[in-house]
């Protein structure tokens, strides 16, 4: 089973084109979708979870046509969006057996079951009967995270998942999800570069509604590693920098600004040799479409 | 910082559209009020002028209270605004200070409110300049009518306001709190208006009423109609202390806001809420356990569970909800105090019956329902994507139908649930009143077999309007003007229901007759709107939001992608159910019955005057004999009735054109029909006449000599076919018919149905009319008040009826029989009665009783046909009855039948009526009235009945020409009668408590009076003067002139008119009597009573008292009074005073007493404004005044008495 997107379109009525040409094919197992903000990955996601039409275009979720029949999508759909609030004046319990059974869950045994284990699993279950409207944005977070889980979905799409999490919430939810995911389709939309090396074998980089790279991570790492070059400069220096060489990034490491070059050989005067990360693909890439890009 | 804030309020405020939107509104609501009837506000009827000063008042107040819609969406949100837009934490980082930042928002949005709110006088103004306003219900402009209540009146409620909702805006953070605050503040306000009205003081109202609608209600209560047209906002004391409480109130909540805000980024939640759920710390746990996989299935069955989980939650989230709470509790409290106060009829209560209850809760509830059921059906619509959770639902795979039954079905429930609640609420109050004959069906079929369809019909009408809108505040709105709009729409003459969305008939329960004939037509409709609602549901489906894209034309698209089979399907069945139900009640409404509008049965009423006015001298012999055949059939509701009437020519010359006169003919085709109309002699039907007007015009073949015989025999059928638009004649009923002679022909043109309202002429074009014809008509004279067609008539009546029911009418019993499985009663007089006849008919139970008269009369049969179950006040009734017949025997002259016969019939109408020894009462009044237990409480049951047991002697052995003055033969005396026998029986206490109500509403009678007040001697047809007045009047020259000399004066009166034929006697007759029976020094009494508008203006200023050596009290009555007369319209001029008014001195009263026993009362006479008063009592006195008991006229009854201050 995979997701195939191809050649979607998608303009706005404001003008925005948000997708533009896209063509994709996701196979089983983790999928990261990394790009800037207004990049269109939202527009994306939605689209594939049948929120949003295309302009143009198809998507085909095994022999499912997702654009012509949604319905059918749905039943097999996990779905967390960027930004989403629950109900405030019921529990969290209720409000998970409601959306399982919607899930098609029928059986009040299994969903039961379910239920407990996606609690537990949340580490919600001591808050169980508590009212949602009383959730930190991280216990929101992962109520949000088991209502995508619960029903066996084939296909999990969920939208910065991570975001307002602490780092044990963090890598909990993303073993959980690299567990589930070997066996089926899940896209995971973020801004956390290292998210995407950890757990995905597929990833994708959007910008302004184009696709600019896909693959493998571990490849594409392959594929600039020797050629990433670093240096710490005087803040005075970094415009020459920027002028000379192919600037990837540059952040503050203790008052003094550190630099990323992109350079088949040394560039020599100082700089060394670095690890090379998918993060500094992903500012390269970016970098290279002519994209402002802070870090 | 308080500037630039309250510039950018202002700027910001005014660019927005609705800001506009809401100034239009107003000015359209003020302007149309002003000129044309569509839209009504209180106030301008009669002789009031459309732009008096008083209504212009009204009209601002009124239109303030409904303006806080707008003001809570203006001036909630201005805080609110910057949480909204999530600003907030931009804005308050700044330097800006607390009272800057709240100062400049409010002081901006209360300018920009006020700006909203000249609409209401500009829209008056312009709209007194429309060229249509009938000019002569224009006065001429003055600035100050309308400068006075804006200041006074419109501005402060709107400062008020407007703090109310910056308060709340600011202290809760929360929407839909402003929103029900304006809710609460109106309930509230009703809440506090019943407790007023039982405390009645004037400064407790002032004190309590925030909108000061209640302060101005009571403060121009007694305005008569001059006053109303010339004076503004009355600046009385309790005015001021109500503005200032106003102004008070709004500065507090300004404090209150100022202290509670915080430039916080959170909102401070207004009470704690328990602690946990946000303090539970996530620790991290192993994995316990896989996530099971499970098993997804979307069969019919699964379909049907997720369905359930729906109705479930969205139920859950419903009633979770605060607001929904809050609301809920307000109408409860609202329900509880409404069914608590439920109906009282002057100061007595009704048994809390359970129809009487459920009544009270669809009263009490029905404005809440309504306000849920829009805010709520906006929630359905639109709470997913208020709180952000619409992507992941809408990304479920739910088909939308389903989504949107289950939201429906879940909400619909939580109504269910509420209706349940409000009638647990009204049995508890039933429990609390000791009341325990709970009636549980009739409570579920008032609730939910009528009530709850409406609701129903309701929501699904608010549910398709916000999902095709799509913009919840445009939502909210369009749901505002189709309320508003509905009657709006009846008033433009839309009157046909088929068009009046979710209108379930009014209908009227009766213990007697159940919901008798209202069921079909409750049904028909209900099932008529629902599926309506239904259909507009599956648009609603068709247009759902699904999905973060709402643009319209992408809604066309997938719209069009929807349209299914099976929604095209069900849209057509829907449709097509709605079609043949609306055809049902089309059938039943346009087809069985005759729909017309308001003009058309005003235009049937010109013509008739039109056409056959020309008839109205034209001579007519008189009724001699009637004997009637009437045959019921109350389980189909249909009758028969035939007769023959002896018809002699009582004139001096032949007469050959004879004018008969059916009219309800007219009134109920096509459910009549004419079967017979013969004379006995040849007689041509002139063309002019046709069976649609009801006149039939004959020429003799050869005239009618004088004292000559002629006989007419008629027949005619009636039977109920469906049910119309308008009202329903219950005249015939399956338990509880009540006919009278206006189904039997008269003769001669018939004043009585010409349009008697100027207003109503005017439009019809014809020429004002006087009310009643002047008392100097001697013409008028020839014939009585009642029938122009008879004076003293013998009646016999056979009546058949149901096997299990009575039937009666006036006249004995000879004999019953059973036929043809119907039941038979043959009724006949001895002696010669009125031309006034009813045929009643129910399945009664008797009480039976008899009087027995002093010295050796003839005993009285006294029966009380009743419903069983009514066995309340049936004692009362008797003892009433017998104490009546005692004292008028004894006062006035001998009863001249051998029966008085009480027969309850259902509440379709509410009065008691004499007919010869025939009493058709009521079952809403007295029957249940529960008399209450103090010794001042008022015994109604025993007044009406005395009331109308004195009708037998005043309008059956007497009664006036037609013209003025002619009701207080019948009325006035009835009135005074009964009266007597109450005091006899009860005492002066439950005498002067009647008359204080009598008092109060004479005065607010002649207030919205519509043509003319005038004296008692001229009554024409006004209640307030011959019912109210005259029981006062009659009272107080009885008071004058001592009982005795007074009932002699009257029993010669009786003696020297009994049984009259023409000439009949005039009110001028029994002035005559009366002044002979007063002596001279009292003879300007009666032109003060009688023949004038009289008033007075009594006040105690200060009373003190001094114990003396010998253990008495002096006691010195400062007092001034004024004696005035008014002229028609109220204008009033001081005359010279020289009256006999009582001086009195009380003691401390006991418990429960507002007065002690009498120390002294004495008649003083009064000839200055200013006078003192000195008298010695023996006890210690607690109060004192001039004319305590207010025997006389006052528009301040109230300060008549002062306490005490001891020296």
């Amino acid at each position: 089973m995979q997701l195939v997107i191809d050649r979607l379109s998608k303009t706005y009525p404001n003008g925005v084109r948000a997708l533009n040409d896209v063509s994709l094919t996701i196979p089983t197992g983790m999928f990261g979708l990394l790009g800037p903000n207004g990049a269109g990955k939202s527009t994306l996601m939605r689209t594939i979870a049948t929120l949003q039409l295309p302009d143009s275009g198809s998507i085909h979720f095994g022999d499912i046509d997702v654009v012509a029949n949604p319905e059918a999508v749905r039943k097999v759909l996990g779905y967390l969006p960027q930004e989403f609030g629950l109900y405030p004046n019921l529990s969290a319990e209720m409000v998970l057996d409601h959306f399982a059974t919607l899930k098609g869950v029928a059986d009040a045994r299994e969903r039961k079951e379910l239920v407990k284990a996606l609690l537990q699993q949340t580490n919600l279950y001591e808050s169980r009967t508590k009212r949602v409207g009383g959730f930190s944005g991280g216990m929101k977070q992962r109520l949000g995270i088991a209502i995508a889980l619960a029903g066996s979905p084939r296909l999990i799409i969920v939208d910065e998942p991570t975001a307002g999490l602490d780092p044990t919430e963090r890598h909990r939810f993303l073993n959980l999800l690299a567990e589930i995911g070997s066996e089926i389709v899940v896209i995971l939309s973020t801004h956390i570069v290292e998210d995407v090396r950890e757990l995905c074998h597929n990833m994708a980089i959007i910008d302004r509604g184009e696709v600019v790279l896909t693959g493998d991570p571990a490849v594409v790492l392959n594929a600039v590693r020797g050629r990433i070059w670093k240096k710490s400069v005087p803040k005075a220096e970094l415009d020459a920098i920027a002028r000379d060489f192919d600037l990837i990034s540059s952040r503050l490491v203790a008052g003094r600004p550190v630099v990323h070059v992109y350079s088949d050989a040394s560039p020599g005067d100082g700089f060394t040799q670095a690890e090379a990360s998918l993060e500094d693909v992903y500012f390269h890439r970016l970098k290279s479409r002519g994209d402002v890009v802070e870090a | 910082m308080f500037w630039p804030i309250f510039v950018f309020e202002l700027r910001y405020q005014l660019r927005r559209p609705s800001t506009y939107l809401y100034f239009t509104i107003l000015f359209l609501l003020a302007f149309a009020f002003i000129s044309s009837d569509v839209v009504e506000i209180g106030g301008g009827v009669g002789r009031v002028m459309k732009n008096a000063p008083f209504t212009i008042a009204q009209t601002m107040l009124i239109l303030t209270a409904i303006g806080q819609v707008i003001t809570s969406a203006l001036v909630g949100t201005a805080v609110l605004r910057d949480y909204n837009m999530k600003s907030h934490e931009l804005l308050f980082s700044t330097s800006i200070s607390r009272l800057g930042y709240l100062g400049g928002r409010f002081a901006g949005a209360l300018i920009v409110m006020t700006l909203v709110y000249t609409a209401i006088p500009l829209g008056t103004i312009v709209g007194t300049f429309m060229p249509w306003v009938d000019h002569d219900k224009l006065a001429a402009f003055h600035a100050w009518h309308y400068a006075a209540p804006f200041f006074v009146l419109l501005l402060p409620n709107l400062v008020f306001i407007c703090a109310l909702f910056f308060a709340a805006g600011v202290l809760t953070r929360n929407q839909l709190a402003i929103y029900t605050l304006g809710i609460f503040l109106l309930v509230l306000d009703t809440v506090a208006g019943e407790l007023r009205k039982n405390l009645d003081s004037f400064k407790v109202t002032a004190l309590t009423d925030v909108l000061g609608l209640s302060t101005f209600e009571v403060m121009t209560r007694y305005w008569t109609v001059i006053e109303k047209n010339s004076l503004t906002v009355p600046l009385s004391s309790y005015m001021l202390l109500n503005r200032a409480m106003i102004l008070g109130l709004a500065v507090a909540l300004l404090v209150a806001s100022y202290a509670g805000f915080r430039f916080d980024a959170m909102p401070r939640a207004l009470w704690k809420r328990r602690k946990g759920a946000a303090s539970v710390r996530a620790e991290v746990q192993p994995i316990l356990s896989a996530i099971p996989a499970t098993h997804n299935r979307f069969d019919a069955a699964a379909r049907r569970h997720e369905l359930a989980s729906l109705v479930r939650f969205t139920f859950a989230t419903t009633v979770k909800d605060i607001p929904f709470l809050t609301i809920t509790v307000i109408g409860m409290v609202n329900v509880f105090m409404s069914s608590w106060y439920a109906d009282s009829f002057y100061d007595t209560k009704l048994y809390p019956v359970t129809y009487n209850m459920a009544e009270t809760i669809t009263g009490a509830f029905g404005v809440f329902f309504v306000i849920l059921i829009t805010v709520y059906s906006g929630e359905l619509v639109w709470r997913e994507r208020t709180i952000k959770a619409d992507q992941i639902v809408d990304a479920l795979p739910v088909p939308s139908a389903y989504a949107i039954a289950g939201r429906l079905i879940g909400f619909v429930g939580a109504l269910a649930m509420l209706l349940g609640a409000c009638a647990v609420t009204a049995m508890l109050v039933q429990v609390l009143k000791g009341y325990s004959n709970f009636e549980l069906p009739l409570y579920l079929r008032f609730l939910y077999l009528t009530e709850f369809p409406s609701l129903i019909e309701l929501t699904l009408l608010a549910f398709f309007v916000h999902t095709l809108i799509n913009n919840k505040y445009v939502g909210h709105f369009v749901m505002l003007v189709l309320f508003v709009g509905l009657p709006v729409l009846v008033n433009l003459g839309f009157e046909h229901r088929l068009a009046q969305f979710g209108r379930t008939p009014g209908f009227t329960y009766s213990d007697m007759n159940g919901f008798g004939n209202y069921v079909p037509k409750i049904a028909w409709y209900t099932g008529y709107w629902i599926a309506f609602g239904l259909l507009l549901a599956v648009i609603a489906a068709v247009f759902w939001v699904r999905g973060t894209e709402s643009t319209m034309r992408f809604r066309l698209a997938t719209a069009t992608a929807r349209l299914t089979r099976r929604v095209v399907i069900s849209g057509v069945t829907f449709a097509a159910l709605t079609l043949l139900l609306g055809g049902a009640v089309y059938y039943n409404s346009d087809v069985l019955n005759r729909y017309d509008t308001k003009p058309e049965r005003r235009k049937v009423r010109g013509d008739y005057e039109r056409t056959f006015k020309k008839y109205s001298k034209l001579v007519q012999p008189r009724i001699t004999d009637v004997v009637a055949k009437v045959d019921l059939v109350p389980e189909r509701l249909a009758f028969t009735i035939g007769g023959t009437y002896t018809i002699v020519n009582t004139r001096p010359r032949a007469l050959d054109t004879l004018y008969v006169s059916l009219l309800p003919l007219r009134q109920y085709a096509p459910n009549i029909g004419l079967d017979s109309m013969r004379f006995s002699r040849a007689a041509i039907l002139l063309s002019v006449s046709d069976t649609a007007s009801g006149v039939f015009i004959y020429r003799l073949a050869s005239p009618l000599a004088p004292g000559d015989t002629i006989h007419l025999g008629f027949g005619l059928h009636y039977g109920s076919r469906g049910f119309p638009n308008g009202g329903m004649n219950n005249d015939i009923a399956g338990n509880g018919t009540f006919l009278n002679s206006s189904y039997m022909p008269s003769l001669g043109y018939d004043e009585s149905a010409e349009i008697t309202d100027d207003d109503e002429r005017k439009k019809e074009k014809l020429p004002l009319r006087d009310r009643m014809h002047a008392i100097t008509d001697t013409a008028a004279y020839m014939n009585n008040e009642f029938t122009a067609d008879a004076d003293w008539v013998s009646f016999d009546a056979t009546i058949s009826t149901a096997p299990d029911q009575i039937a009666l009418a006036p006249g004995y019993l000879q004999r019953e029989w059973s036929e043809g499985g119907r039941r038979h009663f043959h009724y006949k007089t001895e002696a010669r009665i009125a031309k006034f006849f009813s045929f009643l008919s129910a399945r009664y139970t008797v009480r039976r009783d008899t009087w027995h008269g002093a010295n050796g009369s003839a005993p009285v049969a006294i029966e009380i046909y009743y419903q069983p179950g009514h066995e309340y006040n049936l004692g009362r009734m008797v003892s009433s009855v017998k104490k009546s017949l005692d004292y008028y025997t004894a006062n006035f002259t001998p009863y001249q039948f051998r029966q008085v016969r009480i027969l309850e019939f259902p509440r379709y109408a509410t009065f008691a009526q004499s007919f010869p020894n025939t009493i058709p009462y009521s079952e809403g009044i007295g029957f249940i009235t529960k008399v209450g237990t103090e010794d001042e409480d008022i015994d109604m049951p025993f007044f009406v009945t005395a009331h109308e047991v004195a009708h037998q002697w005043w309008g059956h052995q007497v009664v006036g020409a037609d013209v003025q003055g002619a009701a207080i033969m019948v009325e006035s005396l009835a009135e005074y009668s009964a009266l007597m026998v109450m005091q006899k029986e009860y005492g002066q206490a439950s005498t002067q408590k009647f008359l204080r109500y009598e008092m109060d509403r004479y005065l607010r009678g002649r207030s919205t009076e519509r043509k003319r007040e005038q004296p008692l001697m001229l009554t024409e047809q006004q209640q307030y003067i011959h019912y109210n007045k005259g029981a006062l009047v009659f009272f107080a020259l009885q008071d004058y002139i001592g009982e005795a000399r007074m009932n002699a004066a009257l029993a010669a009166f009786l003696k020297a008119h009994q049984y009259p034929t023409a000439p009949y006697p005039t009110s001028l007759d029994v002035i005559r009597e009366l002044r002979k029976a007063t002596p001279d020094s009292l003879q300007s009494v009666i032109t003060d009573l009688f023949e004038t508008i009289t008033l007075f203006d009594n006040k105690t200023d200060s009373v003190t008292s001094k114990k003396r050596t010998d253990g008495k009290y002096d006691v010195h009555i400062y007092a001034s009074a004024r004696k005035l007369r008014a002229d028609s319209l109220g204008a009033e001029h001081e005359i010279p005073i020289a009256d006999w008014m009582d001086i009195g001195v009380f003691a401390e009263p006991d418990k429960g007493r507002k007065l002690g026993k009498p120390l002294y009362l004495q008649k003083h006479r009064v000839t200055q404004a200013h006078m003192t008063f000195t008298v010695i009592v023996d006890a210690a006195p607690k109060r004192a005044g001039i004319d305590p008991y207010n025997k006389l006229i006052d528009r301040e009854p109230k300060d008549n008495l002062k306490d005490i201050a001891t020296k």
